[in-house]
């Protein structure tokens, strides 16, 4: 089948959707200022103005970069030493595409630890998802910010389409990644090429992500461990090395 | 304090945690994957046009679901009793809903399990009137085009669609059973 996947078939409707949502939303403000007498569309220009100073990000909530926002952890599932992040970016859809047939959706949330920055990842394709958010940092090794920051790829098991998926972010200047991986029980290991895939500036300014965000999403057949990645910039330089998803920057 | 409104983002947010499981629920129901995802549509398009109306909390996802499925049980039962889409919102809101090729229906029903239902169905059609049971066997068991169905049955497109509609609607009981 060559078809768009139902959740494809979703994703088409919903942006379709918001985008008259967002028409229409701005048809009732023009519609709004039309009605308004002239003193009064002043003191409404100046109002706005004030309201996009203080809440930049405010605006931004036109556009279809949101992504679902998961409940928090109920605090009876977390660690006793669990550190919750200073703040916690909303949740964008920082990639989307199909491998192998298969839909992808990568979302993207900002976790802040005092002067440590972690960006969660969670992917999501029709046979579930994985990833992070800003729920699972805690005082320990492994687990401290420092950690997270540093857990740049993950994968998941789809057991759906019997695919491994890798993923992850990158740094700005990462054009290419190589993923290594082998079977479960060992074997010999491969490695595949994929892109570097940009994210779009409005959602890494939406997402308060850090500037010039790439990332990268491999489907990989069957049940595979991903030792190791690594991201090469245009002229071939390594930028980024990963051991075990535990990166080096 | 007055609690504040369900806004764009809220909305969207509500859509993909229950869009899914609306046209699971609409495709069991019309036994038609386009009909579904079009009255996905407008289910979402009454959605935002009434959103002022929305007197829950917008936070509150369980809340926001029963309400969206208040809205889409209105938009099914329209389209039932008329016996095709009802499209107004949409068309209002200028929603571009995507149309479905023949692989793209074949995994939405497949999605709904819609072969499962087609054999419970099977057994309760007998509980339908004759006009009814052959509308609504053609469509459902036989997998026919409304244009066939009238060709078939000597009846216009329209009279096609309406027994069908009104045969499923007295099938609900079966289809609820088989879920």
């Amino acid at each position: 089948m060559s078809g768009r996947a139902p959740e494809r078939v979703l994703g088409d409707l919903g942006d379709a959707l918001q985008r008259a949502w967002a028409a229409d939303a701005a048809r009732g403000r023009r519609a709004l200022r039309v009605r308004l007498p002239r003193v009064h569309r002043r003191g409404l220009v100046a109002a706005v103005a004030v309201a996009l100073a203080l809440v930049p990000t405010a605006v931004a909530t036109r556009d279809a970069f949101w992504a679902p926002d998961p409940p928090p952890l109920p605090d009876a599932l977390r660690p006793r030493d669990a550190l919750p992040p200073g703040a916690a970016g909303t949740p964008v859809y920082v990639g989307i595409g199909e491998q192998a047939g298969i839909a992808w959706r990568l979302s993207a949330t900002t976790c802040r630890y005092g002067r440590v920055q972690a960006v969660g990842l969670f992917l999501t394709v029709p046979g579930g998802g994985a990833g992070a958010r800003c729920d699972v940092a805690a005082r320990r090794p492994g687990a401290s910010p420092e950690a997270l920051a540093a857990r740049r790829i993950q994968t998941y098991y789809d057991p759906v389409s019997a695919k491994t998926w890798a993923f992850g972010t990158l740094p700005a200047q990462a054009r290419s990644v190589l993923v290594t991986s082998h079977g479960y029980d060992g074997g010999a290991a491969t490695t595949t090429r994929v892109d570097a895939r940009p994210v779009d500036p409005h959602a890494v300014q939406q997402g308060h992500l850090p500037a010039g965000l790439r990332v990268f999403v491999v489907a990989l057949d069957g049940g595979r461990d991903v030792p190791r990645v690594e991201a090469a910039d245009a002229s071939g330089s390594v930028v980024l090395q990963c051991v075990n998803g535990r990166c080096d920057r | 304090m007055a609690r504040p409104h369900l806004d764009q983002q809220q909305l969207a947010a509500a859509y993909e945690r229950d869009a899914q499981r609306l046209l699971v629920w609409l495709t069991r129901r019309t036994y038609d994957a386009q009909q579904a995802v079009d009255l996905v549509a407008e289910t979402y398009a009454r959605a935002w046009e009434s959103r002022r109306r929305f007197k829950a909390d917008p936070a509150d996802a369980d809340a926001l679901a029963a309400w969206t499925f208040g809205i889409a049980r209105h938009v099914l039962g329209d389209a039932l009793r008329k016996g095709r889409s009802e499209r107004a919102a949409v068309a209002r809101l200028g929603v571009e809903t995507p149309a479905l090729a023949p692989d793209e229906v074949a995994r939405l029903e497949e999605l709904a399990e819609l072969g499962t239902l087609r054999a419970a169905l099977a057994v309760a059609l007998e509980d339908l009137s004759p006009e009814q049971r052959d509308a609504v066997r053609l469509r459902v068991v036989d997998e026919l085009g409304y244009p066939a169905i009238a060709a078939r049955l000597g009846i216009s497109e329209d009279a096609a669609r309406a027994r069908v509609s009104r045969g499923l609607r007295t099938l609900a009981g079966a289809l609820e059973g088989a879920r």
